[in-house]
């Protein structure tokens, strides 16, 4: 007898019966199963979020959508787009205030005092750039899954282009579910070739990542699961930011660093080379007196540049009456700074690496936000579900959050709000 | 990074063999609620973790992946 004549035998009516069929693809684990359920129908996808930083810093609006489409049982596609517009100031340089000439109330500097000695200890001051920086970018993927037996095997390409910015990469996949769907394991690897040339400066250059991800998921019991995920990362080729800059006091004046256009202001050099590896772990326990589930997540990440960070998340999920949910979601992450990261430099390294990109600085993001959600079933004659989702998250970004104390300062603190709001149509 | 995956591994086989869970199909329901599952909403998802790769130095997760730039 078959696992499945068992379970229909077990359902004493047929709603019992309509569940335990359901329930035997576990649907929140294993997307196999999702496989053998459907129809040949499809769902569409859209989204719009709204990112904005405080202090006037920058925004972006982000439009994305997708579309899947079975084309048989064994067989789907799918493609995703995104545009996304971002306008606002962002920081471009960190220098000591005692050098920085500056005009009140402009956000840029007019010039470098380079008859004055900097040290170590003194106070620094962030340089943005202007206001008017307003840049588009467009993404578009297209793939497929094909699900054999126990297996689903996925191929994806994807593109997206930016005035400064070109980037195709690829995704192949495999993913095994095994004893009785009580667990899966995931292969994944993908490549990207990038290409950059910043639009205020004469520079065209590249850079390859590769990437390698493995995942396992496992259930515990009738009402756990837990999901192990370990990834690696290499990025080889212009890996500098090609718009920041750094200020560096007494460098060789035959430095292959090009000018940023004032005295001891010069454009980033980081290494050409970059190694990343992370470990996540993440658990589902379910409440059965609430009828809602916790999710907890830590990542833990390290890098060749000695960063590493520590991710830990918390997501709480309540189901409400006539089919609306309340997702609640809280998030911790630190990292600490890489080795050539500095506010400014008194003295050249021997590295020859200097990068003042407060991304690369030691400090903490804690943030929460909420969601809700409503579903229709059999919304119209067209439709089989639309499902509407309205969320929004806010965060603060501060040097004093890091774990182990703070190492930089707090210059570069902000606080952000993201807010999205979705459709998904299942016709 | 070869040691990280070693241990990886050999924590799954540790896992796996312990644990075969004594579940009859019957009993899966739980499993299968919507909010058991590990991704609700993949768009959702990728809008967050876009924002954060462009505003922290790490990568990498449960899904992770990538592409473009979002510099700023």
């Amino acid at each position: 007898m078959t696992l499945v004549e068992v379970a229909v035998v077990a359902a004493k009516n047929s709603a019992l019966k309509a569940f335990t069929i359901a329930a035997l693809a576990l649907p929140g684990l294993l997307q196999t199963t999702k496989a053998a359920q459907k129809t040949i129908k499809p769902v569409i996808d859209f989204q719009y979020g709204h990112y904005q930083e405080s202090d006037d810093r920058i925004s972006v609006d982000i439009y994305q959508g997708m579309i899947a489409l079975s084309i048989s049982k064994a067989l789907e596609i799918q493609s995703n787009w995104v545009v996304d517009t971002f306008s606002g100031a962002t920081p471009v340089l960190t220098m000591p205030s005692s050098v920085a000439q500056v005009i009140s109330g402009a956000s840029g500097i007019t010039g470098v005092d380079s008859n004055k000695t900097v040290f170590a200890d003194e106070q620094a001051v962030e340089v943005m750039t202007g206001a008017s920086t307003r840049e588009t970018r467009y993404g578009v993927d297209l793939g497929f899954n094909y699900t054999m037996n126990d297996y689903i095997f996925s191929a994806s390409g994807n593109r997206s282009e930016e005035p400064d910015y070109l980037s195709h990469g690829y995704k192949l996949g495999v993913e095994w579910t095994f004893n009785q769907n009580f667990n899966t394991l995931s292969l994944g690897f993908g490549q990207t070739f990038d290409q950059i040339s910043p639009t205020t400066r004469i520079l065209d250059e590249e850079k390859t990542d590769y990437h390698l991800q493995l995942g396992f998921s496992q259930v515990i019991s009738k009402k756990s699961v837990l999901k192990l995920s370990g990834s690696y990362t290499f990025n080889h080729g212009f890996l500098s930011n090609p718009y920041k800059k750094v200020f560096i006091q007494g460098l060789d004046i035959n430095t292959n660093l090009k000018s940023g256009g004032f005295s001891n202001v010069y454009y980033e050099n980081r290494p050409d080379k970059r190694h990343q590896w992370s470990a996540s772990l993440a658990y589902i326990q379910y409440i059965s007196f609430l009828g809602a589930a916790v999710q907890l997540d830590y990542r833990y990440f390290k890098d060749s540049w000695d960063i590493s960070s520590h991710t830990f998340e918390a997501i709480y999920r309540q189901p409400l009456s006539k089919s609306w949910e309340l997702v609640s979601r809280l998030r911790y992450y630190s990292q600490s700074e890489a080795n050539f990261y500095q506010n400014f430099y008194i003295q050249a390294n021997a590295k020859n690496h200097y990068s003042s990109d407060y991304r690369l600085a030691g400090f903490g993001t804690l943030g929460g936000g909420i969601k809700l959600t409503k579903e229709w079933g059999l919304a119209s004659k067209f439709t089989d579900s639309i499902k509407i989702e309205l969320g929004v998250e806010y965060s603060t970004h501060a040097a004093n959050l890091k774990l182990e104390g703070q190492t930089a300062s707090n210059l570069t603190d902000f606080n952000y709000l993201l807010c999205n709001s979705s459709i998904n149509i299942k016709f | 990074m070869t040691s990280l995956f070693r241990i990886f591994l050999i924590f799954i086989c540790a896992l796996q063999a312990a644990c075969t869970p004594n579940i009859s199909p019957w009993e899966r329901g739980i499993l299968a609620k919507p909010q058991m599952s590990f991704q609700s909403n993949a768009l959702e998802s990728s809008l967050r973790k876009h924002i954060q790769h462009s505003k922290e130095a790490s990568t990498g997760g449960h899904d992770s992946g990538g592409g473009g730039c979002g510099c700023s």
